[in-house]
């Protein structure tokens, strides 16, 4: 069983400068701006992050933790007077979307593929509970298919400033290459073999809606193959976060606890993928595959601090 | 073996509990003969034959415990509104269990344990199930929305509620038989069990043809006779196939497990159909018995209920009894080769003969059951001897007072001192077992 190999790095919010936004945009806000401005220059030249920190006060929403619970079923979250891990992240991405949507970001935000994602859920997140959240991005580095950026979140509580949670997401963008750079070999991947079925997750046609109405996130490339294909897919996926509040759902540790997903191949709607689930020492590991193309969609591990 | 009536909580030694009979109406394949009938309607009607058979009407009995997997909301006191449907005196309470298949072994349990703390001196231990009027429910969105309206104070309100409805809310949901933990079926996970301890089409198809044939041959010798009572026009069950041979079950396609390619071996005939029915059995003290001269068949000894971490994978679905079986022998200081007869419920051909194979199994014993070596084989031709649930069907709760009756019958006839186990997977990962001694 394969865990997902997640680059290793630390947070460095340090030296950036901190931009207050009063209120999270809304994604749609966000994905009109890059739309309607999306013929941008390529940057050949001069790539570099812009250098600022985006901060903003906020809540993570009973509403948003009960349609959430709603979507995952009785056998995610429920139970637990805490928000589920990716609540926070839902809360906190319209603010990483917007800091990316900017004319100054030096990666295109249409596009951007969504490689790993890595939660340090450190403590309890209280619900309805004011919030400080703190979103960058850092470490632009070449990659065989493009370059890819660090996104990292944080929360912290409001009150106390102590760090709750943070998340490293790796995106890659295809089109920018960064200057001077030597372009990493293809890293050799063993061909995926597939582990023994132990679930098996039917996602209907309709999942890229709902997990849009409860997240926010109304990426045409989720909401319908008619939408997806006018980006160019072959038709419409499933959020890979999605996949990750699946991969969650009832398995959720006590906090400090870590869990991360890498990303293989998106996952087609509708589809049913096969899953995996191993305990491997401290270790969850699970894997969602498409059986019968025998073709990987993720590998993940939750683990506890 | 002497009984007191003094109760063990008032400091008196634990009485025994004993099966005087049971009474069950014909299982009926879903959606066929009793497509009409309601729970309520299925276990009055089994509740009242037991009465009938053993004259105990106007009884005031201490406890009538049954349940139903598949219930309507409506249902609540399911068994109880059956008890006042029935000629029991009035005072009679009830209560209603539920542990999805098990469910007929816990109510069943559950009396027996008030018996012998001297609690109660009698009781009925049932279960009914009906697929062909399940409960069907709004999704989550429409249920919202239907409570939305009905807070609403004003009209204007209520309107502007109102016109969120969509068709797509009037879309029942069809309660599932999977897991909501793995996203599986029953049948997919018990194709995983199977296919993992190698069990052949063959030998699922053999334990599918004798339990139709073991059936079959208990009904013409009358078995049944004083176990049933006729049913919406039906006096035997209607899955039962007389002459079932290997060739026309191994024509059959594959049903579960059909990601194994080839190496499935899964199909509707040696699956347990959906199934619409009820069963009772009565319980009592042995003072209770003999002050209404009525027979007691059997002792109900002792039962044990296990879990298995499925949901990781680490256990088959529906291994449990795999789990409790041993723990139940160890406690009465029992091997299997103490036992006369086994009956181990047919959720799937495939579960039978995984069980069996995993008591065998040393590497399982030691590995997953953590005991020295393997508890033993079980002798087959001590299984399922008057058929199971292949045969006869298996509406959930119902499928554990079945056997707790039949089996009664059957140690009583071998004679005092036999010995019977029974063995019942259920859904969520759990199981119960039961230990009965003729007399």
């Amino acid at each position: 069983m394969l865990g997902p190999s997640i680059v290793e790095s630390a947070p460095q919010p340090e030296n950036l400068r901190v931009v207050e936004v009063t209120e999270i945009p809304s994604l749609t806000s966000s994905y009109a701006k890059v739309a309607t401005g999306a013929i941008r220059p390529k940057k050949s030249v001069a790539v570099t992050l812009p250098g600022t920190r985006w901060e903003t006060d906020g809540v993570i929403s009973r509403k948003l933790v009960d349609e959430y619970n709603g979507l995952l079923g009785a056998s995610g979250n429920v139970g637990h007077n805490t928000a589920p891990s990716l609540t926070a992240h839902i809360t906190a991405f319209g603010l990483s979307t917007a800091m990316m949507a900017e004319r100054q970001f030096p990666i295109p935000l249409l596009g951007m593929v969504h490689l790993q994602h890595k939660v340090w859920h450190m403590a309890d997140i209280p619900i309805d509970q004011p919030v400080r959240i703190s979103t960058w991005a850092q470490h632009l580095a070449p990659h065989h298919a493009g370059t890819t950026v660090e996104i990292w979140v944080q929360i912290f509580d409001r009150v106390t400033d102590k760090l709750l949670w943070q998340s490293m997401a790796l995106y890659l963008s295809r089109s920018v290459k960064l200057p001077g750079s030597e372009k990493p070999a293809r890293p050799d991947r063993p061909k995926f073999q597939p582990p023994p079925v132990t679930g098996e997750w039917k996602l209907p046609a309709d999942i890229g809606r709902r997990y849009a109405a409860v997240s926010g996130d109304r990426n045409p490339i989720h909401l319908s193959n008619i939408t997806a294909k006018a980006l160019g897919m072959p038709g419409a996926i499933a959020h890979g976060m999605y996949a990750a509040g699946r991969m969650l759902a009832g398995r959720e540790l006590p906090a400090p606890y870590t869990w991360a997903i890498e990303f293989a191949s998106p996952m087609r709607l509708p589809s049913t993928v096969a899953v995996n689930y191993h305990q491997n020492g401290d270790r969850q590991l699970v894997t969602g595959w498409n059986a019968r193309k025998e073709k990987l969609h993720f590998t993940a591990e939750i683990r506890q601090d | 073996m002497t009984s007191t009536s003094k109760p063990a909580v008032a400091g008196g030694s634990l009485r025994t509990a004993v099966v005087l009979g049971g009474n069950r109406i014909p299982f009926a394949r879903a959606h066929g003969a009793y497509a009409g009938a309601s729970n309520q309607d299925m276990l009055t009607s089994t509740l009242e034959g037991l009465i009938a058979r053993f004259g105990i009407q106007n009884e005031r009995l201490g406890e009538v415990v049954a349940g139903a997997v598949m219930k309507h909301s409506a249902d609540f006191n399911l068994t109880r509104e059956s008890v006042l449907g029935t000629s029991l005196d009035a005072h009679t309470p009830a209560h209603e269990v539920q542990t999805a298949c098990a469910t007929g072994i816990e109510t069943i349990g559950g009396v027996a344990n008030k018996i012998r703390l001297g609690q109660i001196d009698a009781g009925i231990g049932g279960g009914v199930d009906t697929i062909s009027d399940a409960p069907m429910s709004f999704n989550s969105e429409a249920r919202e929305l239907f409570m939305q309206l009905s807070r609403a104070r004003t009209t204007q309100d209520k309107i502007k509620v109102a016109m969120k409805l969509r068709p797509k809310h009037f879309a029942p949901l069809a309660p599932q038989s999977g897991e909501s933990r793995t996203g599986l079926s029953m049948g997919e996970h018990q194709a995983l069990t199977t296919h993992a301890w190698g069990i052949s089409r063959e030998a699922q198809d053999e334990i599918a043809m004798r339990s139709h044939n073991n059936m079959a041959a208990a009904y013409e010798n009358g078995f049944f006779d004083d176990l049933m009572t006729p049913f919406r026009g039906l006096d035997r069950d209607n899955n039962m196939r007389p002459g079932s041979d290997m060739e026309s079950l191994g024509k059959l396609r594959i049903a579960f497990g059909k990601r194994f390619g080839e190496e499935a071996t899964m199909t509707a005939g040696n699956s347990t159909p959906m199934t619409d029915g009820a069963a009772a059995a009565l319980l009592s003290s042995e003072e209770w018995a003999q002050q209404r001269n009525l027979p007691i068949l059997a002792e109900f000894l002792d039962y044990e209920v296990a879990a298995v971490d499925f949901v990781n994978g680490n256990d088959g679905l529906l291994m449990a009894p795999t789990f409790a079986i041993p723990r139940l022998l160890d406690r009465h200081g029992l091997g299997l080769d103490d036992i006369d007869f086994f009956e181990i419920h047919e959720a799937f051909a495939g579960t039978v003969a995984a069980t069996i194979k995993a008591l065998a199994d040393d590497d399982y014993n030691k590995n997953v059951l953590g005991r020295d070596k393997a508890l033993g084989e079980i002798d087959t031709t001590k299984l399922n001897v008057n058929g199971s649930s292949l045969a006869a069907g298996h509406p959930f709760a119902a499928t554990g007072p079945r056997i707790v009756a039949s089996l009664a019958k059957m140690l009583n006839h071998k004679g005092a001192g036999s010995l019977g186990l029974i063995s019942v997977c259920a859904a969520g990962g759990q199981g119960a077992v039961a230990l009965m001694r003729g007399r």
